[in-house]
């Protein structure tokens, strides 16, 4: 019996907030950089975190913090069960669920700014599912597993398979690490909104809680794209760094869309998806009947 | 009902996998430890209530935010000149998408070949 799975999951529920800290830190200076301004120092997020632990626990219903916190517990189990290499189909499943805690959160706070932004998150959720499922079922068509310990010892190149299923993973990534210009429920730019959308009604503790779930999150997707990568380490860390660079870089270039725009750019993501499967099939049964 | 939840593992193995693999011979089974994992996430819903009692005695409760300006207690804006205006919230349909307009023609050529193809194979059968 190999213990080593617990180590995995033990590892990202105390390093990944701190990892996912640091990233929003860089992300911060970089995003600086871009728009001429010198930034906040390396550590601001984990300041500002403390911070709105310190304030005032206010609420409009007391439910809304239950599934606040709620979505904090099910975002880390996901992002757990992920690097004790479990079953993504299930890691997926417990990924959902934890965003549908934090819409009903939205929508339990009676208010209209947080409804329409619980009403934007549940579009972002209906764009980016198909496109997740999708890459987990790439990633099983490659080496033969849901099990991510699998796929990632996995010697097969899967980014030469599945060319369309990281541009398509990368689309939606834009929308799940609230980038522009898929940030419709709610954004980490002061100018892209007056209201905070989907965290309108949240302060304090339970503000602190969402930005520490986006921390878990956010390691969370960045392992799935070394999932894509996982044959050679290196290369691996290096994309999933370029990755990120570039959604910093979109990020800064583009404004936000219309609701509409994201949920189509989602879908066009799935379908560039979809394709990429098609023609992976077709190669590997022409493979299988050693046509080659 | 609960008790059909909770014990689904159990309903599953004796239940629909002889069923099952009567019919087809194959059965496909959920892994263990995905089964455990469920019941691990379905304990967690059922003990996460309790965290109510946690926020129950320090929290202050303020009327929701209403775009900086005091709101009537039924979530009205508050508008200028002591005028009070109604928030109205409608559900989003995506017509656009899932409407009947879209939805009908496709549907009804699918259904169409998908009643036709049944009867072709039937025949065949026959």
């Amino acid at each position: 019996m190999t213990w080593t799975w617990l180590i995995g999951a033990v590892l990202f529920l105390v390093l990944a907030p701190i990892a996912g800290g640091l990233i929003a830190g860089i992300d911060r200076r970089i995003t600086a950089r871009m728009q001429g301004r010198v930034g906040p120092p390396l550590l601001q997020p984990f300041y500002d975190v403390g911070k709105l632990f310190e304030k005032e626990s206010v609420v409009v219903t007391t439910a809304q913090n239950f599934y606040v916190l709620a979505y904090l517990i099910f975002i880390a189990l996901s992002g757990a069960l992920f690097f004790a290499g479990g079953d993504l189909l299930l890691i997926i499943f417990a990924f959902t669920l934890a965003h549908v805690f934090l819409v009903l959160g939205a929508y339990a706070a009676h208010s209209p700014y947080s409804h329409i932004g619980a009403e934007r998150e549940l579009i972002q959720l209906m764009a980016y599912e198909p496109m997740i499922i999708l890459a987990a079922v790439g990633l099983y068509m490659v080496t033969n597993s849901f099990y991510v310990a699998e796929i990632a010892v996995s010697t097969i190149p899967a980014i030469l398979y599945l060319p369309g299923v990281f541009l398509g993973f990368v689309t939606i990534l834009t929308i799940k690490l609230r980038k522009s210009p898929f940030d419709i429920s709610t954004s980490h730019h002061a100018h892209q909104e007056i209201v905070k959308g989907i965290t309108t009604e949240f302060s304090g503790s339970t503000l602190a809680q969402v930005e520490i779930a986006h921390w878990y999150e956010n390691i969370f997707l960045l392992g799935f794209v070394y999932l894509f990568f996982a044959w050679n380490p290196v290369i691996g860390i290096v994309a999933v760094a370029v990755t990120y660079l570039a959604e910093i870089f979109i990020d800064n270039a583009t404004a936000r869309v219309r609701w509409q725009a994201a949920l189509k750019s989602g879908w066009l993501a799935a379908v560039l998806g979809i394709v990429n499967l098609a023609i992976l099939a077709y190669i590997l049964a022409y493979m299988m009947t050693g046509g080659a | 009902m609960i008790a059909a939840v909770l014990l689904f593992p159990v309903i599953s193995s004796t239940l629909i996998e002889p069923y099952v693999l009567a019919i087809y011979g194959v059965t496909a089974l959920m892994a263990q430890a995905n089964v455990a994992i469920m019941l691990l996430m379905m304990t967690l819903l059922l003990v996460l209530p309790i965290s109510f009692l946690l926020f129950r005695r320090s929290a202050k409760h303020l009327p929701a935010y209403m775009g900086g300006r005091p709101a009537t207690p039924d979530l009205h804006f508050a508008g200028s000149l002591g005028l009070t205006r109604e928030a109205q919230t409608r559900n989003y349909y995506l017509t656009e998408y899932f409407g009947e307009a879209k939805l009908f023609l496709p549907g009804a050529v699918i259904c169409t070949v998908l009643i036709l193809v049944s009867w072709a194979l039937a025949g065949v059968a026959l």
